[in-house]
């Protein structure tokens, strides 16, 4: 088993700790933060296993056997410290996968690692631009959409844990992430196209849904796991979540057969989610079919001071409780076996 | 009408308005209407359809609805651990409570139910602690902040130095924002290196001309004001880095209501140096003065004309140049205002709610005093048990942070019954009397701020009426 370090952690890496039963022959094995990360001695804990975050990366780098780059979230790492860190992993003779996002001026840390130590992956990209028709195929497998009402709504981690599910149940599933560093997972990332400039919005859809068709055809799968990156809808004018573009095309690229919602904590929320689901119904034609709400509030404080608002985070513990009080049927922490348990057989229901 | 509907009725330049507490939203209605929603009585019985099937229409529309929140109870209280843990916007360290200036109207001056300067300075240990705290409870922020404040916070220059060093190191990974106010008299080269290397926001108290800034500003040692020492210094800042100047430096402005404004306005508006800068002013504060401060006839007057020539600028009918600076920050109030009606639309009031006023202590900010206590901000008297919310050694104390939070809880039926209670400015600070919250020490501020809170939903719709729009504030400040 090989043991992968995470550099430079961030609470957007937990999905892949908690579900890393999806890794083949890997283990993650140490969490690796900047010292002013605010994380380095908390520790994250699922289903009996308990990591603890560090800063030090040299003591992690001796006991492990694949060093993971990934981006930097809320840290501001310059350029020169993460080519440090690299140049070091490679002294040593370490194995390293490297998903960070290239810089602005085009500078690739990657392109310093040598060959025979890094881990390509390059499972979506096997997939892009296969199939020729100017036009969107139909997709024929059942097709459910996870999306969040902001980002930041744990989309990953449920797509993780109902995939997790559905094969604990005998499916066979294919997923697309809601993000384009999630390979190793045996998921296929949310292609770069989408985000980029290098095609028309039409040509965005088209490819998209080829993208998927082509997975479809390659993996025979049973149902089809697409998560939508970032929010939906607009929150107001400040908080726009990008205008729901993304959701929008994919709407067009895909149809869906049922959908997921995750959303944050709020005080004032009951259980009932229908104002909103339905809205995503008339809007992008996705039937919510259940609801997870993610261990996040928004932080008030900057709706007043009129800047975009972000998550605070809370314990999972807490969003339990919340649950067994809104006592829903089609409301779950999925992050929680026996809510991804029940949300499945809801699914299954509901798309039969 | 059954239910007496929530609202608030006012008029200005001979229109008026409506404010409906539910949907947080000003509407401007006929007189007539106006007349019946105040009185309940129609004066002219052939008005009456028109008027009953107005009120009916806006009734379809969600207004005038009598829903008051039934449960008093801030939104942040049921998570306000996590927000403690996890989102601690920025830190403020007092560094010393000793100044080199002695001005009457400090808080800490002695004329003043609060602490008094003092020959104490912080600690490094205590400072070391302080940036640890913040560092293991702001994990959801991506910026942070750290300030110093005094009395003089330049008085101890190399502890700020060795805090910064400190700051740089423990929060590796991330970018830190330093931030300073000063009486601007000790800023030599050497600290204006330092300052800009770290590209410090520095604020500077200064007060006006020079007998306006002398009047109070005045050296500890030997009575003499500080106005040339300061200036001089403001002057060779300028000149040796402009462009920090211009991006970082910004000034703070005491108003003495009882004295005329029109010098300090042009003063501003002309000098020189400090000419297009930032400023941010207002009146002498009163909170825990010993004698009440009234303003003279003059000073009102020729603040009321500052503003109007304010509005005027805002709205594109006179140039930036022509504007006092001082009055950008008076025009703060209707600006928040504004973002609270743009972000907070509503159909009703919560179950549960709370007025607005309290922060969430601990989490917008933390002030840590010299030795170490923990207060939701600097503008809270030191000399009193009350505001304090734990300590260096203890962190946050989470029952007396929430009793703060819940302020509201000591007058909760004045506070849920009350149309000012979304744009309520009152917190902890105008309801400590020494001992306790207070419920008879926070009311002699309520008139007031329900007062204030008016005249500023006046200067809303006025500007509006007149075509201002502030979104484009942003373009119109360059």
């Amino acid at each position: 088993m090989k043991k992968i370090m995470i550099y430079p952690y961030s609470k957007a890496y937990e999905p892949y700790v908690l579900y890393q039963g999806a890794l083949k022959d890997m283990e993650i094995s140490s969490l690796v933060s900047p010292k002013g990360s605010g994380l380095v001695g908390r520790k994250v804990c699922y289903e009996g296993r308990t990591w603890e975050i560090s800063s030090n990366y040299t003591e992690a780098l001796n006991q492990c056997d694949i060093v993971w780059f990934v981006n930097d979230e809320k840290f501001r790492l310059s350029e020169e410290e993460i080519k440090k860190k690299v140049l070091e992993a490679v002294s040593v003779g370490k194995k390293i996968i490297f998903t960070r996002t290239v810089t602005a001026d085009g500078n690739n840390l990657a392109d310093m690692i040598p060959v025979q130590q890094k881990i390509k992956l390059e499972k979506s990209h096997m997939m892009e631009d296969k199939l020729s028709e100017h036009y969107c195929y139909h997709i024929d497998t059942p097709v459910l959409i996870v999306y969040g009402t902001e980002a930041g709504t744990d989309k990953l981690a449920v797509q993780l844990s109902l995939r997790e599910e559905f094969i604990h149940k005998g499916y066979k599933v294919a997923s697309i992430s809601s993000r384009v560093d999630s390979e190793l997972y045996d998921m296929y990332a949310m292609p770069k196209f989408m985000t980029g400039h290098e095609c028309s919005e039409a040509e965005k859809i088209k490819r998209y849904n080829h993208y998927v068709k082509q997975i479809e055809l390659t993996e025979e799968p049973d149902i089809i796991l697409v998560g939508i990156p970032g929010g939906t809808l607009p929150y107001d004018r400040i908080d726009h979540n990008e205008y729901g573009i993304l959701a929008y095309e994919i709407s067009f690229a895909v149809p869906c057969d049922g959908a997921v919602m995750c959303m944050p904590y709020n005080p004032g929320f009951c259980g009932d989610f229908s104002d909103f689901a339905d809205d995503m119904k008339l809007i992008f034609r996705y039937k919510t079919i259940c609801c997870h709400v993610a261990a996040v509030i928004p932080d008030m404080k900057t709706m007043s001071e009129n800047r975009k608002r972000h998550l605070v985070s809370l314990e999972r513990e807490f969003i339990d409780v919340k649950i067994k009080q809104y006592n829903k049927e089609n409301v779950f922490n999925l992050l929680n076996k026996n809510g991804a348990e029940r949300a499945v057989e809801l699914i299954c229901d509901a798309l039969s | 009408m059954n239910e007496k509907p929530f609202i608030h009725l006012f008029q200005v330049n001979k229109r008026s308005y409506c404010y409906d507490v539910n949907k947080n939203k000003i509407i401007e209605i006929p007189k007539k209407v106006y007349q019946y929603l105040l009185t309940g009585q129609i004066d002219d019985r052939n008005d009456a359809g028109e008027i009953k099937s107005y009120v009916e229409e806006l009734k379809e529309k969600g207004f005038l609805k009598s829903n008051h929140s039934q449960v008093s109870e801030h939104s942040a209280t049921e998570c306000y651990k996590y927000f403690v843990d996890n989102d601690l916007g920025q830190l403020t360290l007092q560094v010393t409570q000793k100044c080199n200036l002695d001005c009457g109207y400090c808080v800490y001056s002695g004329n003043y139910d609060n602490r008094h300067h003092a020959d104490k300075w912080m600690t490094f240990e205590i400072a070391k602690k302080a940036i640890d705290y913040y560092v293991a409870h702001s994990s959801d922020e991506e910026e942070v902040s750290l300030g110093f404040y005094g009395g003089e916070p330049l008085l101890a220059f190399d502890f700020i130095k060795e805090c910064v060093a400190y700051a740089e190191e423990a929060f590796e990974g991330r970018k830190v924002m330093y931030s300073f106010t000063t009486n601007g008299t000790l800023l030599t080269d050497e600290k204006l290196d330092f300052l800009v290397h770290y590209n410090f926001a520095v604020l500077i108290s200064l007060d006006g001309p020079k007998d306006v800034q002398n009047r109070h500003r005045k050296f500890a040692n030997s009575g003499i004001g500080s106005f040339e020492t300061m200036m001089k210094n403001i002057k060779n800042l300028k000149l040796k880095y402009p462009d920090y100047y211009r991006n970082h430096v910004s000034f703070n402005t005491v108003l003495d209501q009882r004295y005329p404004l029109a010098d300090i306005a042009n003063f501003v508006l002309t000098n020189e140096i400090v000419r297009e800068s930032r400023f941010n002013c207002s009146t002498i504060n009163d909170t825990y003065a010993d004698t009440e401060i009234r303003s003279s006839s003059v000073f009102f007057e020729e603040y009321q004309y500052e503003k109007f020539k304010t509005f005027l600028w805002l709205t594109g009918r006179l140039k930036k140049q022509e504007i006092s600076p001082i009055m950008l920050s008076d025009f703060s109030s209707v600006r928040k205002m504004a973002v609270l009606f743009d972000r907070y639309n509503r159909e009703t009031l919560p179950y549960k709610g709370h007025r607005g006023g309290p922060c969430i202590p601990g989490v917008r900010k933390l002030f840590v005093a010299v030795e170490g206590e923990f207060y939701p901000c600097e503008r809270v008297r030191e000399n009193s048990k009350v505001p304090q919310i734990g300590d260096v050694y203890r962190g946050i104390d989470e029952e007396k942070a929430l009793s703060i939070l819940n302020i509201e809880r000591i007058s909760t039926e004045k506070c849920k019954n009350c149309w000012a209670c979304f744009f309520c400015y009152l917190c902890v600070a105008q309801a400590d009397d020494g001992n306790e919250l207070s419920e008879c020490k926070l009311c002699k501020a309520c008139g007031e701020c329900k007062i204030n809170v008016e005249e500023t939903m006046k200067d809303y719709v006025v500007l509006h009426e007149l075509g201002y729009n502030q979104d484009l504030d942003a373009d119109r400040l360059l």
